[in-house]
């Protein structure tokens, strides 16, 4: 283990548990509910386990501990140096916390280094992440401290150090553009064509923060050709993109252009080697310069609570979201998976990624349900359903993750796979 | 609720989802104790255990869920786990593919938030316990000397002639595996070679073992008696059934060693042995070798579909086949189209790589009569160029009708 870099995570000087404030977490998307808030997503998504190190091997030196600063209960993203004012976002009011930061790879979260570098394992530069720092008792996870010490229950073990990652993947556009994320999983673009000839591009990153577009390189693509002898596509028209005057964003003069626009972004990040895509269809101008607050639908809040502190986290709202009734039948699960890819073409033709895996989800599970009903086909036909189960649902997965990623070429192939699995489907139930 | 107060929740649900739709904040209802860990444990764990082949052990919470975003590229990607027999297609002895089931637990649980569940209290096996899998073989044979790996190579494939078989010929049941170093031996290969051709190359070589250019073998390498895959277990042949091994045979191993990054910049060091399970029975039936395919561009193809057929034209026993598929297929399928029509699903293989090369062993050995046609099809992606068309064969191992006839009627001795 001497390759293994310094602070990595081991079993010989940490371990590491699962964040367990459920309770909180229902109360959370009661709040957010409430509130109607945009970084509700980010509260749903589950907190990743927290990382305890070892009293003898601390993450951070304890003789020079980062500041006490404050932050939002239930928007972990605010980071204020002063507690006058209460959360920007919800108008809560703001606790104490301590934030450090630490390296990390873009896909093995088990790399856990102090500064920058390259990830051991697939060679890819690391990106940083944002921890909150406590001390817990080794024993006694309840135990919440802001200072090293003594645990407060035997009065001899000393504090451990609690490193929590804070919760991230906020993909609501900021400036009323289109939003994705970038394969590397810490980046996150977002695409505006405002309507005066030019296409902006604002970079963030894991944590919905500007990023300075002045070390990132990139073009807007208006059209391309596949070139059959070369089996290669080839860029016709292109324009560069150049960094705003302040940095904060890049922009390509493209002219006008009649809705809906179609363009790739391709970007490089950082000094990486590998250039990414993002495809972009504009049905409308987005606002460029809205306050991302101002989006958020303000009704009053009622004197009541609208749900009740207990309530049930599930069926959440995006449980709900996703949930499919299962017909009892099977010839009608397949009906209703056809009616999903129905969707995901319109879908896919209107370039809006994103939402592609709402249904690609739920054909899953309807897909999943075929499963008991197997027994009722030919020996021949239930090879061709297992398979095709097996495919749809492997694509299902594939739609979800490209479809963030907003790379049209990959959700497109993913697409072929869920296509062809569906038509095996509707062939086996001989469903038109 | 009081109306008025449900119609508002209805409409913060709704703007609350609205803001939802650029991504999907699922929280799993999979955990690890209960859902992941038992999958992780058949089809994982063999590999991916303390000091295992696997970089990581995903045998305990704490070890696997940092690992959630690569283990979900992995499955989604046909990567991991490594073999390649389609769930549903065919029935074997060992572990294929994940169900459709289990693909969606890992993946879920991987996506969405990795949540622990009931604490478990299992005690992680250790791959470093060095036992024969099928018992203390009849003969076990070392690489001749220590095998190094400096700090520059991460990857390499060698040939060890292993000397000292038998001086009288021999029915070989299993081939089974002590890898001396478990953390990079990731593949071994027995061949038989009846040319002393790797003696010589041994012999040119100075270094242990030898090297050669795989796609122009110098030595034969049909006759494979043994493979063995890091995570795979050993298959010992049906009774009555074995490879025949002449006097004085020379066996050959091909060890294919990796390094993970655990190892990288390291120098590292292997002495695998090899163990042999011999039979002493006499009325024993020679397995033989039958190779069905293409091994290279042909007017079978086609652009992204391959389709090749081949008629058997005696009555065989199918007990098992070895994929050689060089090239990058999507996937690669054979059936058997019997002389009434009927077609028997034999294998089929998704995103199969060479370097996870294995023995497919049928779960019940396949009976192919005289006219059996035997039906090769391959998908590749539509980038693929047919001129970069490679091997896309199965080896089988299969006993002819009359040998087993005469085998099990003790009639005589079967020659070879």
């Amino acid at each position: 283990m001497s390759q293994q870099p310094f602070g990595s995570f081991s079993r010989e000087t940490g371990t590491l548990e699962p964040w367990r404030n459920r309770h909180l977490r229902v109360l959370g998307v009661v709040v957010a509910l409430c509130f109607g808030t945009l970084p509700i997503a980010a509260f749903l998504q589950q907190s990743p386990p927290t990382i305890l190190r070892s009293a003898s091997e601390p993450f951070i030196d304890e003789t020079s501990l980062p500041s006490i600063a404050w932050t939002c209960p239930m928007h972990p993203e605010v980071h204020e140096l002063h507690d006058d004012t209460p959360c920007p976002i919800c108008n809560m009011r703001l606790v104490e916390t301590r934030r450090v930061m630490a390296w990390t790879c873009p896909v093995h979260s088990v790399i856990f280094e102090r500064g920058e570098g390259v990830c051991p394992i697939d060679g890819e530069t690391l990106v940083r992440m944002n921890l909150g720092l406590a001390w817990t008792c080794p024993e006694h996870p309840e135990i919440d401290s802001l200072d090293p010490g003594l645990c407060p229950i035997d009065r001899a073990t000393r504090l451990v150090q609690r490193l929590s990652p804070l919760p991230h993947e906020d993909h609501s556009p900021k400036h009323g553009g289109i939003f994705f994320m970038a394969p590397d999983n810490w980046h996150h673009i977002e695409g505006v064509y405002p309507g005066d000839g030019r296409i902006a591009v604002y970079v963030y990153d894991n944590y919905s923060q500007p990023i300075s577009a002045e070390a990132i390189q990139g073009r807007i693509v208006l059209e391309e050709k596949y070139d059959v002898n070369a089996n290669e596509v080839r860029e016709v028209v292109a324009y560069p993109l150049a960094a705003s005057s302040d940095d904060s964003y890049l922009e390509a003069q493209i002219g006008n252009h009649e809705l809906p626009l179609e363009i790739v972004a391709k970007v490089r990040f950082d000094g990486d080697t590998t250039e990414d895509r993002f495809d972009f269809v504009f049905s409308s101008h987005g606002q460029e310069n809205v306050d991302p607050l101002s989006l958020e639908i303000i009704i009053d809040i009622p004197s009541e609570p609208v749900l009740d502190s207990s309530a049930e986290l599930s069926p959440s709202s995006i449980d709900a979201l996703l949930a499919v009734a299962i017909p009892r039948d099977p010839e009608s699960i397949v009906s209703e998976i056809a009616d999903r890819d129905s969707e995901i073409r319109k879908l896919l033709e209107s370039g809006l990624f994103t939402e592609i895996y709402i249904p690609a989800l739920q054909a899953k599970e309807l897909a999943l349900a075929l499963g008991s009903h197997t027994v009722q086909l030919t020996s021949d036909r239930q090879v061709v359903v297992t398979l095709a189960v097996k495919s749809l649902v492997r694509s299902a997965w594939l739609l979800d993750w490209y479809g963030d990623l907003g790379n049209r070429p990959l959700i497109q192939e993913a697409y072929s796979i869920f296509e062809t699995a569906v038509n095996h489907l509707r062939a086996a139930y001989e469903i038109q | 609720m009081t109306t008025p107060y449900r119609i508002i929740a209805v409409i913060l649900l709704v703007v609350a989802v609205a803001n939802l739709r650029a991504h999907k904040p699922i929280s799993s209802k999979y955990t690890y104790g209960e859902d992941v860990y038992p999958i992780f444990l058949e089809h994982c764990g063999s590999c991916h255990s303390q000091n295992g082949v696997g970089p990581m052990s995903l045998l305990t919470y704490q070890d696997a869920y940092p690992w959630a975003q690569s283990i979900k590229e992995e499955i989604v990607n046909l990567s991991m786990p490594p073999w390649p027999a389609e769930d549903g297609f065919g029935v074997f002895k060992h572990r294929s593919s994940l169900t459709a089931h289990e693909l969606n637990v890992l993946v879920d649980w991987s996506n969405g938030g990795t949540p622990e569940g009931a604490k478990l209290n299992n005690v992680e096996p250790d791959s470093t316990e060095s036992t024969w899998s099928l018992g203390d073989p009849s003969l076990v044979l070392e690489i001749p000397e220590n095998f190094s790996m400096g700090p520059r190579t991460s990857e390499a494939v060698h040939y060890f002639v292993l000397n000292g078989v038998s001086q009288v010929e021999r029915w070989v049941t299993a081939v089974d595996v002590r890898p001396g170093n478990a953390s990079i031996v990731r593949s071994v290969q027995v061949y038989l070679d009846t040319t002393d051709q790797a003696r010589r190359l041994d012999a040119a070589d100075e270094a242990p073992g030898f090297i050669m250019d795989e796609l122009e073998p110098s030595f034969p390498i049909e006759q494979i008696i043994g493979i063995w895959v890091a995570g795979q277990s050993t298959i010992q042949t049906d009774a009555g059934l074995a490879y025949y091994l002449p006097a004085d045979s020379v066996l050959v191993a091909r060890i294919h060693y990796k390094k993970t990054w655990l190892d990288e910049g390291l120098t590292v060091e292997d002495r695998t042995a090899v163990g042999i399970h011999f039979s002493e029975a006499s009325d024993l039936t020679p397995i033989k070798s039958l190779t069905v395919g293409v091994s290279g561009a042909t007017d079978t193809t086609s652009g992204m579909f391959v389709n090749y057929d081949q008629m058997i034209d005696e009555s065989i026993e199918l007990l098992s086949l070895i994929p050689e598929i060089e090239s990058s297929p999507l996937f690669v399928q054979l059936e058997a189209i019997l002389p009434t029509g009927e077609v028997t699903p034999i294998v089929r293989l998704a995103q199969p790589r060479p370097a996870w090369r294995t023995r497919h062993w049928l779960k019940e050995p396949m009976q192919l009569p005289t006219g059996t046609r035997l039906h090769v099809s391959a998908i590749y992606p539509t980038t693929f160029a047919a001129e970069n068309m490679s091997a896309l064969r199965f080896n089988m191992d299969v006993v002819p009708e009359t040998q087993i006839n005469l085998a099990r009627n003790k009639t005589a001795f079967v020659p070879r």
